[in-house]
């Protein structure tokens, strides 16, 4: 469970998909990404660095409707990257499942990416065991599970 | 320090299945040199040579690598561990039909590597007779075990959502099973005279082979499905390295009591007796893949681990 308490505490450093939503103000104002940047410093400036980007932007964008586009599909795929553990964790599921299950596991798949591998561990576990579901968990999340 | 790539011990289990597809083929030409010289000579030494040593060797190689993998394997599930009990009921699979196949193909065999040929021949003749009778009886009891494991198999995956429906071929297939086993019953087991001989026990026990194939082959098609609907992962090789061998068996299976009355031509009935190496290549296969998963998941990839805790593993 530690590394779901990192995830959900507000000192874990949020992705980047998270810090678009805050500089968009897609979120609200109390959410998890704002009580992180509150106290951390490099993740605020990042932040304010990819607002004051996009504010510019919007600004040119309203005289060229290109631009704006573009700053529409360049958001939209920050907003898609996956963090390191959504990769290590479909490239688990690819290495034990198989390519197909990442997309039809109802486990793999549903679940928004942070919650992914505590979803997918029982699966994990039954098919490999309690104590390599673990080490695999741990290799993916980065602490232990 | 060598230059080369560490190799930990799941990667060098994961030459296993490649050793074992390799052997089969190396098997497989041979016995196609053996029964082209039996067809020009006229001389049948050529054929037996093949099944009484190099058949022989195949086949309890690959029954204790199957044993082996599978004692493993369920040695490295934890005791609450769902899968540990399906594991242990392989590994019995695996034990007795490694002990039938030592019965079979060794001890039950006219040749140079069976040791009861050295002994008297009063003796040699009725331990040849029980040891045949060993062999017979192994087949089904090594199915209930790996039908209880599958049994266990399927109820894992069904109750992680990973269980998928069949579909109109592998109702085929098992149609065609089903039907050769009512057949089979209706004309063998269930006639006032018995084509085979007297009814014995052992004969009794036999019968079980055919309807305990078609559930088995139920089983293997589920858990097929489902595997092939996920892809192809390491714990999807296992079972579908399971359900090949099962279906291996099946035919040759078929292919025994097609040839017994028979009713198919020579090449077809040669095919089904080399079919069960691919078969028992298979079953080592199986068990080969779900530790090699296993042992990948807790060492990890050789690139994610400091180099003083790779060369540890690797050599212990």
């Amino acid at each position: 469970m530690g590394w779901l308490v990192r995830f959900t505490l507000p000192w874990f450093h949020p992705a980047v998909a998270d810090l678009v939503d805050w500089a968009d103000e897609v979120v609200g104002p109390d959410n998890r990404t704002d009580r992180h940047l509150k106290r951390c410093a490099p993740c605020r400036v990042k932040a304010q660095l990819i607002r004051g980007a996009a504010q510019k932007a919007r600004g040119h964008g309203s005289a060229d409707p290109m631009l704006a586009g573009t700053l529409d599909r360049l958001q939209a795929r920050m907003r898609n990257r996956r963090s390191p553990v959504e990769e290590r964790l479909t490239i688990a599921v690819e290495t034990y499942f198989g390519r197909e299950a990442v997309h039809r596991m109802p486990a793999a798949a549903d679940a928004p990416g942070r919650h992914r591998v505590l979803r997918m561990k029982p699966l994990f576990s039954a098919f490999l065991g309690a104590s390599a579901a673990d080490a695999l968990a741990e290799q993916i999340a980065g602490v232990e599970c | 320090m060598p230059n080369s790539p560490i190799r930990t011990a799941w990667t060098r289990g994961a030459g296993v299945p490649r050793f074992l597809l390799w052997s089969t083929l190396a098997l497989l030409l041979l016995a196609l040199i053996s029964c082209a010289a039996w067809s020009k000579t006229g001389d049948a030494r050529w054929a037996r040579a093949f099944f009484d040593y190099f058949g022989a060797f195949f086949f309890i190689g690959c029954s204790v690598l199957g044993l082996r993998f599978s004692y493993l394997c369920w040695r490295r599930f934890g005791r609450g561990d769902v899968m540990r009990p399906a594991w242990l009921l392989i590994a019995l699979f695996a034990l007795s039909q490694l002990l039938g196949g030592i019965a079979a193909h060794v001890l039950s065999a006219d040749s140079a590597i069976n040791p009861l040929h050295y002994l008297a021949v009063a003796a040699h003749d009725r331990w040849l007779r029980d040891a045949a009778q060993v062999g017979t009886l192994s087949s089904p009891v090594s199915m209930i075990f790996l039908a209880a494991g599958l049994f266990r198999v399927v109820q894992i995956c069904r109750k992680n959502g990973v269980l998928r429906s069949l579909k109109a071929i592998d109702f085929v297939l098992l149609s065609i099973v089903t039907v050769y086993t009512v057949h089979y019953f209706a004309a063998v087991v269930f006639t006032s005279q018995h084509p085979e001989g007297s009814v014995t026990a052992v004969k009794i026990v036999s019968w079980m082979s055919d309807p305990l194939l078609c559930i088995l082959l139920l089983q293997a098609t589920l858990i097929r499905r489902s595997a092939a609907n996920m892809g192809w992962g390491l714990i999807a090789r296992c079972w579908v390295a399971f359900t090949a061998a099962i279906f291996f068996t099946s035919i040759g299976d078929i292919g025994l009591w097609a040839s017994s009355r028979g009713s198919i031509p020579f090449g077809l009935e040669a095919a089904s007796w080399y079919i069960w190496y691919p078969a028992a290549a298979c079953y080592a296969a199986a068990p080969a893949y779900q530790l090699q998963a296993m042992l990948r998941a807790i060492q990890g990839p050789p690139a994610a681990r400091p180099l003083a805790q790779v060369t540890a593993v690797s050599d212990s």
